[in-house]
């Protein structure tokens, strides 16, 4: 058993995301690093399968990267961060595009979907008790 | 139609509906980008008044190698100014791989740390795009740029000057 619970920590430790950043990569200012950490992880590496570019080796990620924190390092709020990439690259460069006109089908058609599955049951269920 | 199949019949709609999305398909190379009617990122001077070319390309990338002839025998053909932006790579390579397949440019800026691509919204080379006479981008090409491209999607916009 002890031998079981080693072994998964073994796992668990070595299949941990090795991260991409390179040391020169890391901004002096601990806050503004923080948030192009943050802002990194919302961006999808476009060469990659479906890694972001905080977690990918790929140059363009780290050209993303380091685009991202000087754009912060000039007074970009995150926002405007993620509007110029959305302006560069579209919408498919953020994992979380905003909700619009466009977009709210892919939003809300799993919610669409699981209400009327539900639906189904709960009427299926009624319609059977009245047999 | 018997309730029960509903479900099945929503499923089988959804995915008819996702098959033909799919098979759809299209030009995957000519995807809606988002830099299409911005302004071009970087400003070149001598567009005589007509739309121009700007083509990212390395030495080192494949494609690009098969695409320099198609770039340098249409524009000559339809005397369009090509922009050159050579990706991450050294001036002297550049020259060797240019003077070997063809050297299309009327001009070459150098983008050394990718952040002139950024800009343009460009993943890799190569990448052509067709800015108008007034410098607004009409036209973005990711991959290899063939004859037959550039016959449908280029040479549209290269019609008499598009302002």
């Amino acid at each position: 058993m002890r031998h079981l619970v080693f072994v998964f920590l073994f796992l668990i430790f070595f299949t941990m995301p090795v991260f991409a950043l390179h040391p020169d990569e890391i901004l002096p200012d601990p806050v503004l690093e923080s948030r192009a950490r943050d802002i990194s992880r919302q961006v999808r590496c476009l060469v990659c399968q479906g890694e972001d570019i905080d977690e990918s080796q790929a140059e363009l990620a780290g050209d993303l990267r380091r685009a991202i924190r000087q754009r912060l390092v000039a007074g970009d709020s995150d926002g405007d961060v993620l509007k110029w990439l959305e302006s560069r690259y579209g919408q498919r460069i953020l994992f979380r595009p905003p909700v619009d006109g466009d977009t709210a089908l892919l939003w809300f058609a799993p919610f669409a979907v699981i209400a009327g599955g539900c639906a189904y049951v709960f009427y299926g269920r009624k319609r059977k008790r009245k047999g | 139609m018997k309730a029960r199949f509903i479900p099945l019949a929503g499923f089988v709609f959804f995915a008819v509906a996702m098959a033909f999305l799919l098979m759809r398909g299209g030009d995957f190379k000519s995807v809606p980008s988002a830099v299409v009617g911005k302004p071009a990122p970087t400003a070149f001077a001598g567009a005589d008044g007509k739309a121009y070319l700007v083509n990212f390309f390395a030495s080192w990338c494949g494609p690009c190698a098969e695409e320099q002839p198609v770039l340098l025998e249409f524009s000559k053909k339809t005397g369009v100014a090509v922009q050159g932006i050579r990706y991450k790579d050294k001036a002297d390579s550049a020259r060797r791989f240019l003077s070997i397949y063809g050297d299309p440019f009327d001009a070459i800026v150098a983008d050394d740390d990718g952040r002139i691509a950024i800009d343009w919204g460009v993943s890799g080379v190569p990448e052509t795009f067709v800015v108008s006479a007034s410098g607004r981008v009409l036209y973005h090409h990711a991959g290899l740029l063939t004859a037959e491209d550039f016959k449908k999607h280029v040479a549209p916009h290269l019609k008499g000057s598009v302002p």
